[in-house]
């Protein structure tokens, strides 16, 4: 008698520390989202945005020094960043002028902009709503990718922090003939010789 | 008498070597199918670096075939060998393998395939799957004017990479509506599996207008359908960078590829090896990537063997 007591006090105690979980949460148990992920929306906003534009240099500045420090890899120690041997170099840069054409019909908007210093050449902004490439994610001097280890995650984090950069640029409304100023990143492998592709964090008119 | 100083001299050449290697000892390089031109890539780029820097090796290919793997692996373990260079078979069911070279007191540098523990291997070098299937997806959405439908022709679902340039690929291309998926079969990275799949997507979709491809030899074998078919209409991409790549690309069969640094990857990894296995230690990070090159038209040329002359 006393036995069979103790094993339905046991077995209700037992039961007591179960959960009924639900699909949902049986799902997010298994494979919980990585909280980098979870927060690369609100990175974006409080550091990444913060970081670019703060450290912005002026483009026909910062091309004029590229070129003068002769070795690519030792200009882009002094002024990019590089994360990763396998990335290319990331140059936080800010520059003004007019903007000649717009391309929306394309979903990789570009605008075209005529920089007003000289030596800066020709610059296309991507506009969105599909941002090409992760410069935004790689040029962040923060997280890298051996805080995931995981390149499909790596990938979504840059998804998220572009989609971030895309609701801001939503906001734009910029006619050609506007003069605006832009905060970005662009990137490279070499001494850049042609079109520079800047990926914005901010537009000002 | 000038033929025997020739002579002498090789036999002299061979002795040290010979001498060298027995001093050096083996390395054992572990791929998949040496049929398939990455594989052998990185089988070659691994041997070469393992005999200039005075190694015998022992090359073996285990074709995805975790048993046979497992068997190659305990055979390296009888031979002692001085090291192991791997690219996997599975990456989830070999780390039980490479746990057991470690224990036995071996140390092996992953391959291409990573597998999900830290500190079991020695290092782990891969491709920047991810970037390589990004890059090659923006330029076939591009070529196709953003819209229209399209096949997806998997390079093996049961490896990871291939999951992750299927999700990279598709990462870039849901962003555009107006692309439409209509078919996304496996043809198990194999040529003649991506032409019979090609054949009968062609029957069932022929209004499709682009097919996207895990890896080259898949790639290729949609060219072949595409062609038996009199199709020129139809952009191909595909992931590799292989010869034969290149010479479809600049035949305009296949529109872009993106070429994985296959002996370079290798070379590096033995490299590394030789380091631990001199010093006894290596201070470098466990996860490396290389970058994948975007390939097209413009600088098809200068692809040679899986390497990128600049």
């Amino acid at each position: 008698m006393f036995s069979r007591v103790v094993a339905m006090v046991l077995a209700v105690l037992a039961l007591s520390s179960c959960r009924i979980t639900s699909e949902k949460e049986l799902a997010a148990l298994k494979s919980p989202i990585n909280p980098h992920l979870a927060g690369a929306a609100a990175l974006y906003h409080s550091q990444i945005v913060p970081q670019i534009v703060q450290g912005a240099q002026p483009l026909a500045t910062l091309l004029a020094e590229i070129a003068a420090a002769g070795d690519f890899e030792q200009a882009c120690r002094q002024l990019g960043y590089r994360a990763q041997p396998e990335l290319p170099c990331h140059f936080n840069v800010e520059v003004s002028g007019e903007i000649l054409a717009i391309n929306r019909e394309s979903r990789n908007g570009r605008l075209q902009l005529q920089p007003d210093k000289g030596g800066a050449g020709e610059v296309e902004v991507q506009l969105g709503p599909v941002l090409r490439g992760t410069a935004l994610r790689d040029g962040y001097r923060g997280l890298n990718y051996a805080d995931f280890n995981d390149q499909t995650l790596f990938g979504d984090f840059a998804k998220t922090i572009n989609a971030a950069a895309v609701e801001d640029l939503a906001k734009f409304q910029g006619q050609v003939g506007d003069i605006i100023r832009v905060y970005g990143v662009f990137t490279s492998w070499q001494l850049p010789d042609g079109r520079i592709v800047v990926t914005p964090v901010r537009i000002e008119p | 008498m000038k033929k025997t100083v020739i002579t002498l001299s090789l036999i002299a050449g061979c002795t040290v070597m010979s001498a060298q290697a027995v001093e050096k000892g083996t390395i054992a390089i572990l791929v998949n199918s040496l049929d398939n031109p990455y594989y052998s890539a990185e089988a070659k780029g691994a041997e070469n670096k393992a005999k200039s820097l005075g190694y015998s090796t022992l090359v073996l290919s285990h074709g995805e075939d975790v048993k046979r793997q497992g068997e190659q692996i305990s055979l390296a373990i009888g031979r002692k060998v001085q090291g192991i260079v791997l690219d996997n078979a599975d990456s989830q069911a070999s780390v039980a393998a490479v746990q057991q070279a470690k224990d036995a007191g071996i140390p092996v540098v992953l391959i291409n395939r990573e597998i999900p523990v830290d500190g079991v291997a020695l290092v782990q070098l891969t491709h920047n799957n991810f970037q390589a299937g990004s890059e090659v997806a923006n330029l076939f959405v591009e070529k196709m004017g953003e819209k229209g439908k399209y096949a997806e022709l998997t390079c093996n679902l049961a490896d990871n990479n291939c999951v992750t340039r299927s999700k990279s690929f598709h990462n870039v291309i849901d962003q555009y509506p107006e692309m439409v998926s209509v078919v996304r079969q496996d043809a198990k990275g194999n040529l003649l599996e991506g032409k019979r799949i090609m054949d009968s997507v062609l029957q069932a979709h022929p209004d499709i207008t682009g097919v996207i491809c895990g890896n080259g030899p898949v790639a290729l074998g949609a060219v072949a359908a595409l062609k038996a078919a009199g199709r020129t209409d139809v952009t191909v991409v595909g992931i590799d960078g292989s010869n034969d790549e290149r010479d479809a690309i600049m035949a305009g069969d296949l529109y872009a590829s993106v070429m994985l640094q296959a002996q370079e990857l290798a070379s590096q990894g033995v490299t590394i090896l030789d380091g631990y296995i001199q010093n006894g230690k290596y201070d470098g990070k466990e996860r490396v990537m290389y970058r994948g090159i975007l390939i097209d038209k413009n600088n098809a040329k200068q692809v040679q063997d899986f390497n990128y002359q600049q």
